[in-house]
């Protein structure tokens, strides 16, 4: 193995000889948008165009029914949930419960014998619930981020999707995301961008959804403080910085 | 790479007479490039990102050592481990290693052109493990015991009734032609396979050396259930597929998706850095694969540029060849006019010389490169290549010879014009030539040969300047 690394490495070497260093480029500058508004407003426009339901809130309680009427309107029975600190409005897993949810206990990682049965109740889980860490605003995407208390299974196994959203981190594009939450990927394993229901195309061309993961995704956007989230280290480094709001503002051009 | 059975002339005759192959093509790549159009609309100034996409890849091939070195650290130094296999043989044994030193029976795949490259699947099916594709069309392609036919549609030379056909055969469902109803019945098939799997194998789209994160991109999420559910992830990923940074990265998500189907980022875009860290799922160990196969060989050769090609499939909508003949009939993983570069650089021993000539050298692949890969300019090198090393055909070869000898001696090209004017004029039809003999008959086996006109060029200058010098 050390032999083909060393040998690879050296065929590599020898081939740059002849080559000149291209030098790297400055990525183009990400667009702009004017004011946090016009950027919701984009967020909202741009995630409604990949087939996501979205849903504003600016009242803790407004929220909590709205979930809760998501849920029920599914038939909702068995919900997989992030722990209620990861969740912008921390009181929402404790009203599910009591609107007679049942939650389906996350694998515990220790065990791996245990964790493959804890699986086979999870894959017959109604709905996901989560909270974003960030969306981006040209595209409609979510951003979110496992961890301890944050099951990647939640957004990726049952046929509905909730996740909250705060307006604070709704991001311009990937790029400004990138520039200011590198750190996010960093520490986390598994960051996931996710743009819309599951879908494909593989039959003919013809669009369905659902084809592995959720059939539905609602965003659930709130402008609302209900939990104190933003002190946690992830939605500190998530938040958009005062300088890209600078940056954003003085530059004019809008989509 | 396996050589196939028939010969390309013989493989692209099977595939222009196969109707549902042309039905299937048609409906295709014709959508998949005006929504290619689209999607680079959607971008305020599309050609800047695409030159900047580009420096990117060239730059990063340009020091490839030091990013694969600063990767392969990142990689570790997040709790994954790195392996370097120089061939197919090599990587297929490191899987096939890791499988069997855990127990594993079960693996689920997702989407890797890789895997394809070394046949991982039979490798590992003949190691005695149970191997599921994730991906529909994969998933598709691997019940009928085929090949991919496209980078990112494998199983585009279906038609809807095929498919519902072979579902119905395999699976034991009830024949449909319904798009929605077939994925509904792949969906709940898979499902048990992504749970019950204890290692899943993926591709990578690009690897971030800063962070040592692998970002794979998908759009049902067949890659991000393949990575989180089963106890090991095993990356497959070419040597040449490093980004220096997230911003870079961030630069060629802007292309891949638009360039491949024209969306504006594909619905799930996953950012693994390293195994899951106090996470109540995702897989305890992770190990990436690093494979060469022939890549390293072609850096600084006239052919290196193709190793910036980010597999987004759009040089295949757009060849007139492809739209045609389809992927099966290159023979080869990698088809279309990418795959005729990439298959004969990659590979020197195999019977690829001929995949350069599938072309016309329009310029249509290199039109929509999302990163301006100059791929004309390679199809040329390989074809001079093919005739310095005396691979190419002999009789084009002894044609040339005449020609040259005839071209430089201007009484000689003269007469011999007459001669085959004379020649030509016996047998034409309607003014064309139905059947010449061997050689040449190779050209009117599919189309007719002109009649030389009754007076040549130079014969009518002539005249016309006599005529005029009367006056």
């Amino acid at each position: 193995m050390n032999e083909s690394r060393g040998a690879i490495l050296e065929r590599i070497r020898s081939g740059r000889l002849g080559v000149s260093v291209e030098s790297r480029p400055a990525p183009p500058m990400p667009i702009p948008t004017k004011d946090s508004s016009r950027l919701l407003d984009r967020f909202v426009q741009e995630a409604e165009a990949v087939g996501v339901i979205v849903h504003r809130s600016d009242r803790c309680d407004l929220s909590v029914e709205i979930v809760l009427r998501v849920l029920g309107d599914a038939g909702v029975k068995r919900l997989i949930s992030w722990e209620p600190n990861d969740l912008p409005i921390s009181e929402l897993m404790k009203a599910a419960v009591d609107d007679g949810v049942q939650l389906v206990d996350p694998p515990t990682p220790a065990n791996a014998e245990t964790l493959s049965r804890e699986w086979a109740a999870m894959a017959t889980a109604d709905a996901g619930l989560t909270g974003a860490v960030g969306g981006l605003a040209d595209t409609g995407t979510i951003v979110l981020r496992s961890g301890p208390g944050r099951p990647r299974l939640a957004w990726l196994l049952p046929p509905l999707h909730v996740v909250v959203l705060h307006s604070s981190l709704v991001h311009p594009t990937l790029s400004v995301f990138m520039g200011e939450c590198g750190e996010l990927v960093r520490c986390s394993s598994h960051v996931a961008f996710v743009t819309g229901p599951s879908r494909t195309a593989d039959i003919e061309q013809t669009l369905t959804t659902g084809v592995h993961g959720p059939k539905e995704v609602h965003i659930l956007l709130v402008d609302h403080d209900c939990n104190p989230i933003e002190e946690s280290e992830a939605a500190q480094a998530a938040t958009v910085s005062d300088e890209t709001r600078d940056r954003m503002s003085k530059n004019d051009l809008v989509q | 790479m396996n050589s196939p059975s028939m010969s390309f002339k013989q493989r692209v005759s099977h595939a222009l007479a196969d109707g549902q192959l042309r039905i299937a093509l048609d409906r295709t790549t014709e959508r998949f490039t005006s929504k290619r159009v689209a999607g680079l609309a959607s971008l305020p100034d599309a050609d800047a990102v695409r030159d900047c996409a580009r420096s990117i890849r060239l730059h990063t091939l340009s020091r490839l050592d030091e990013y694969l070195e600063q990767f392969e650290a990142n990689v570790t130094s997040v709790g994954g481990q790195v392996h370097w296999a120089s061939d197919a043989q090599e990587a297929n044994e490191i899987v096939l290693d890791l499988a069997r030193s855990r127990s594993v029976k079960r693996v689920v795949k997702s989407k890797s052109m890789v895997s394809e490259e070394i046949e991982l699947n039979q490798a590992l099916i003949s190691g005695g493990l149970d191997v599921v594709e994730s991906d529909l069309g994969e998933y598709i392609i691997q019940l009928a015991g085929e090949t991919p036919s496209h980078i990112i549609a494998p199983a585009v030379h279906k038609t809807r009734e095929q498919i519902g056909q072979l579902l119905a055969d395999k699976l034991g469902v009830p024949m449909t032609d319904d798009p929605v109803e077939m994925t509904a019945t792949a969906r709940s098939a898979l499902r048990d396979v992504f749970l019950q799997s204890e290692m899943g194998i993926s591709g990578v789209n690009f690897g971030v050396a800063s962070t040592g994160s692998l970002a794979i991109v998908t759009n049902e999420g067949n890659a991000s259930l393949t990575v989180t559910a089963p106890r090991i992830h095993v990356a497959m990923m070419g040597i040449e597929r490093v980004v220096p940074a997230l911003d870079d990265l961030a630069v060629m998500l802007l292309v891949l998706a638009r360039s491949a189907t024209g969306q504006k980022l594909t619905v799930y875009t996953d950012l693994l850095t390293g195994p899951r860290r106090g996470d109540p799922d995702g897989p305890e160990e992770l190990h990436v694969v690093l494979l060469d196969n022939g890549r390293s060989r072609l850096i600084g050769t006239e052919v290196g540029e193709v190793l910036a090609c980010i597999r987004c499939g759009a040089c295949l909508n757009a060849c007139p060849v492809y739209q045609q003949i389809g992927g099966h009939a290159y023979g080869s993983v990698y088809s279309g006019p990418i795959g005729a570069v990439l298959t004969p650089s990659l590979d020197r021993e195999g019977p690829w010389h001929v995949l350069p000539e599938a072309s016309s050298l329009c310029g249509a692949c290199r039109e929509v490169c999302p990163v301006r890969i100059d791929i004309p300019r390679m199809l040329l090198a390989l074809r001079a290549e093919t005739v310095h090393t005396g691979k190419g055909n002999r009789w084009v070869r002894v044609g040339f010879w005449l020609y040259r000898i005839a071209a430089t001696k201007p009484w000689l090209f003269r007469c011999g014009v007459s001669v085959v004017r004379q020649l030509t004029r016996m047998f034409f039809v309607n003014g064309w030539l139905l059947r010449l003999p061997a050689p040449l008959s190779i050209w009117t086996q599919s189309r007719e040969f002109p009649v030389i006109a009754s007076r040549t060029f130079s014969e009518e200058m002539r005249d016309r300047e006599e005529g005029s010098g009367d006056e």
